[in-house]
Parts: C-alpha cells; sequence; structure tokens
C-alpha cells in the first residue's frame, strides 16, 4: 500500500507537467493511443524474457513514429490513424495473449495494472522518468507554451522540432512508467483526466499544471483508499472517480456559464 | 539615404510543384520604412515571410537583416482558448532570448510590460488573450514582436478581420514604430492602402515590382500582379481585388 502510494505521488508531478500540454496541444488520444499501442509489447515481453518496461517503450515508439509517418502522407486524418493502429495493437496483444503465449490470466493486469504490487524497481522507473521529463520540461517549456499557442509561428531560436521530439519522448516516457499503476487502457486516467479537469477552470497555464498535479494526486490517492475499502482493482477505481469528478466540474462550469449569459441577456 | 534594414538579393525560396515558390526577389528595405506587400492569395507572401524568418529553404539568393527580426500573424491562428492573458503573450517574444537554463526575470517582465504600454494594452494586461477585440488581439501580438526588441516587424495582413477603428488604431501604431526607426513589412489585399505605405513589393510567384506606390502601382503592374482578380474602378484611378478562395 506505502509503495502504491508513493509511486502514485511519483506520477501526479508527470500528470502536472505533461498533463497540461497534452490537454493543450489535443494528444489526449495520441496518449491513450501509445498507451494501448504498449500492449502486444507488454504480452511478448515475458515469453521473450525481455523486461516489460522496455518492450512497452520499443512498441510505443514504434506506434508513436508510425503514426507519424502516415500523417506526413496525409492520406489519413491524424485521428483516424491514431484509432486505426490502436485498434490494430489491441488486436494483436489480444491474439499473441490468448493463441500464441497463453497468459489469458495476466491481461487484466496489463490491460487495466496492478498498482498494489508495484515494486522497488517500478519505484525507481517512475523517478528516473521524472527526473527525464523534469529536465525537458525546464529545458523546452517555453517552446512547449508558444508554439502551443501560436501553431506555426514558432520562433527558430527556441528549436521547436526537437521541443516536440521531446514533448513526444517525454508522453512516451510517462505513459511506460504508468502501466504498472493503471494498464494500458488506463493511462490516460493520470496523464489526460486530471489536465481536463482542471482546465475547465484554470486561466493561465501554471494553474494548469499546478492544478493538475494535485488533483492527479488526490485522485490517485483516494482511488487507492477507495480501492482497498471495496476490495476492487486500484487503476479502474482511480479512473471512475477521475471521470465522475471531470462529470461534476463540466457540469458546475457549463451551470457558470448559462447563468451568466442569462445574466447578460437580461442587463 | 537612410541605413538598410533588411537586404534580399536574388532571391529564390521555397517549393511548390518542383520549383521554387518564390523567384526573383530582389529588394532593400530602408531603416524606418514601411513596406506593403501585395499580392494574390497563394502568390508566395507567405511564403516569403517564411524564408525571411529561415523557415522556407533558399534555392539561390541571399537575405541580410540587421537586428532582430519578429513575425506577426494573424490573430485567427492563435489559439483563443489557450490559457494565457495579454501578458503572458506579450511575455511571449522574450522566451528566445533568454537561455533555457535562465528563469524569465524582472528585466523581461519589465519589457514585456513596455511593449503592451507602447500599444496602448497596459491597461489590459490581464485580460484573457481569448476574450480580446480581434484589433486589440493584433495590438498584443504587436507587442510581443516589440518585446523580442525587434527592429525588422513582418505583419501578415494585420487588418483581415479586424474593424475600421480597430484597424487605423493598428496603423497609426505602425506609423508611431516605423517613425522610431523600426521596419515594417505588412502583406495586405487592400491596394488604397498600400497607397500610404513608403514602398511596395508587388509579388505573383516572382517580383513584379518594388518601389514608391505612385511609381510602382501602376495598372500594368497590378494587372500582372493580380491578373483577372482585379477590377479597376472610376476612371482607372482605384481598383480593387476579388480574391477567388480555392477549397
Amino acid at each position: 500500500m506505502q509503495r502504491a502510494a508513493l509511486e502514485m505521488a511519483l506520477l501526479a508531478p508527470l500528470a502536472g507537467l505533461l498533463g497540461a500540454q497534452i490537454v493543450l496541444r489535443r494528444l489526449a488520444f495520441f496518449t491513450h493511443g501509445v498507451g494501448a499501442a504498449t500492449f502486444p509489447g507488454l504480452v511478448a515481453a515475458g515469453p521473450a524474457g525481455l523486461p516489460p518496461a522496455l518492450a512497452a517503450l520499443a512498441v510505443g515508439g514504434a506506434f508513436s513514429a508510425l503514426l507519424a509517418r502516415i500523417a506526413r502522407a496525409r492520406e489519413v486524418a491524424d485521428d483516424a490513424a491514431t484509432a486505426l493502429l490502436l485498434v490494430a495493437a489491441l488486436a494483436v496483444g489480444i491474439v499473441l495473449a490468448s493463441d500464441v503465449f497463453e497468459s489469458g490470466a495476466e491481461v487484466d493486469q496489463l490491460l487495466f495494472g496492478s498498482l498494489l504490487a508495484i515494486g522497488d524497481a517500478e519505484l525507481v522507473a517512475t523517478a528516473a522518468a521524472l527526473v527525464v521529463v523534469t529536465a525537458a520540461a525546464i529545458a523546452f517549456r517555453r517552446s512547449w507554451i508558444s508554439s502551443g499557442f501560436d501553431p506555426g509561428g514558432r520562433s527558430p531560436s527556441l528549436g521547436a522540432v526537437p521541443a516536440d521530439l521531446a514533448l513526444l519522448g517525454s508522453i512516451l516516457l510517462a505513459v511506460v512508467v504508468s502501466l504498472d499503476a493503471v494498464g494500458a487502457l488506463l493511462v490516460a486516467s493520470i496523464l489526460v483526466v486530471p489536465a481536463a479537469t482542471v482546465r475547465l477552470f484554470a486561466p493561465r497555464v501554471r494553474t494548469l499544471e499546478v492544478g493538475s498535479c494535485w488533483l492527479a494526486l488526490v485522485e490517485g490517492l483516494g482511488g487507492l483508499l477507495l480501492a482497498y475499502r471495496l476490495d476492487a482493482p486500484p487503476g479502474a477505481v482511480i479512473a471512475t472517480l477521475g471521470g465522475l469528478l471531470f462529470a461534476a466540474c463540466l457540469a458546475v462550469r457549463l451551470i457558470g456559464t448559462r447563468s451568466r449569459t442569462r445574466g447578460a441577456v437580461s442587463s | 539615404m537612410r541605413p538598410a534594414a533588411l537586404t534580399v538579393s536574388h532571391l529564390d525560396a521555397g517549393y511548390a510543384e518542383g520549383r521554387a515558390a518564390i523567384s526573383g526577389l530582389e529588394f532593400t528595405v530602408e531603416a524606418g520604412s514601411a513596406v506593403a506587400v501585395l499580392g494574390p492569395n497563394g502568390g508566395g507572401k507567405t511564403t516569403l515571410f517564411r524564408a525571411l524568418l529561415g523557415e522556407a529553404p533558399y534555392r539561390r539568393g541571399a537575405v541580410e537583416i540587421e537586428g532582430t527580426l519578429a513575425y506577426v500573424p494573424q490573430t485567427e491562428r492563435a489559439r483563443l482558448d489557450y490559457p494565457v492573458n495579454a501578458f503572458d503573450v506579450t511575455l511571449m517574444g522574450t522566451y528566445g532570448t533568454v537561455p533555457w537554463y535562465r528563469r524569465i526575470g524582472a528585466v523581461e517582465r519589465a519589457a514585456a510590460a513596455e511593449a503592451l504600454e507602447r500599444v496602448g494594452m497596459a491597461e489590459h494586461a490581464r485580460a484573457s488573450f481569448g476574450e480580446l477585440s480581434g484589433g486589440q488581439r493584433q495590438r498584443v501580438l504587436i507587442a510581443r514582436a516589440l518585446a523580442r526588441g525587434a527592429r525588422v516587424l513582418l505583419l501578415d495582413e494585420p487588418l483581415s478581420g479586424v474593424d475600421r477603428p480597430g484597424g487605423e488604431r493598428i496603423l497609426a501604431i505602425l506609423r508611431e514604430l516605423r517613425d522610431e526607426g523600426r521596419s515594417i513589412l505588412l502583406s495586405t489585399h487592400d491596394i488604397d492602402q498600400a497607397r500610404d505605405f513608403d514602398a511596395v513589393l508587388c509579388l505573383n510567384h516572382h517580383q513584379i515590382a518594388y518601389g514608391r506606390p505612385e511609381v510602382a502601382l501602376s495598372p500594368l503592374v497590378l494587372e500582372q500582379t493580380y491578373g483577372g482578380e482585379l477590377i479597376v474602378l472610376e476612371g482607372g484611378e482605384r481598383a480593387i481585388v476579388v480574391q477567388h478562395h480555392h477549397h
């Protein structure tokens, strides 16, 4: 339980630093796609004798490169290409798990995580990823913000291409270290949902980053406690809690907007 | 004669269907002068700006720039839902001037505040960028270029989508900036507006003409620049451009 809580505490800053960029740069579906794409890598890693994180990194990297290649060809829309590759990755993963390696019992863990089984090695990997992503954010955050605000209007002195690559690489790394906690299908519950929730109210990028970090921590620890009480899988509970909070915040936001509009019309 | 702020020599740049998108560009912009860049849609105005910014490759020729160059995009290109206020956007102009390992400090904040003051937007510094009017947003984007310390400003149709009072305010600011010694290149479709500039560059994949408006804007040059998109009015003294948008 303590390791699980520590893992969530290490993932929360990633959710703050990267979640803000993922939401602002409209990379939520890409992030979900990378997470799902790691599934066949995770399935094959055990029988092949490879570290799962390394296999996930390789498959996630291949997914990103293939997606970039398809996007450059401009024959298929980005979101359609992401969906196609995502479905293909899941299908290959299921075939590998059921017919090739016959590892059906582990599929649930790979897809939805096993937060309570986190070990020291996973904690070290997440801490290392946090150091790398923090360094990338220090180096490239200004470029991430200016190119997010003004796509195509980037200053060459800000190193736009390396900055974009650093962002995508950081997302890939964050996805891979999130897999143990929430699995291939629920990485968005850490890297997207808290930031999307805070985005409803955040007036500044810094507010979004800090708010997303704290909300990811609250949802992670709250979900962990709830899962313990309910004897339910923590990854799924964290995702459900995040979804419910987002729905509640969206409702508050919509009610606020409607009452302001009515006030403006009546005055 | 004033010193040159921007010198373009024998420039061929960009790619379009296996050939240079713009070719044969040869002009000098003096410091403290304003140049209108006229041309049809797809005629190479944006490619020229991208080439000057170093974003479009040169096939031939050279560009010499004295001082810092900054690009001011159309406001429609910026993300209006991005969580930034007018001050944040202006401060972005200083990002490229500070090494990545140094924090944005008091000097940069002062430069951003001064730039906002310069364009008359200081009182809106804390206003969300997306909630400003089109003209106000364009002034904030000009402030961003000023905060960068730009001596040469490239403005991409800055009056597009801006109401008349807002447009006049922007033009007044640009005149003041020019009088302070900055150089302005402004792309526009408005031939009448171009007549008020110090010089006009007529572009349709290659340079048709460059010089003072009263000389450069002859009926023959306008016809070569716009072809069938040009309608001449009032006995040949006025002309308007009818844009054909390709989808």
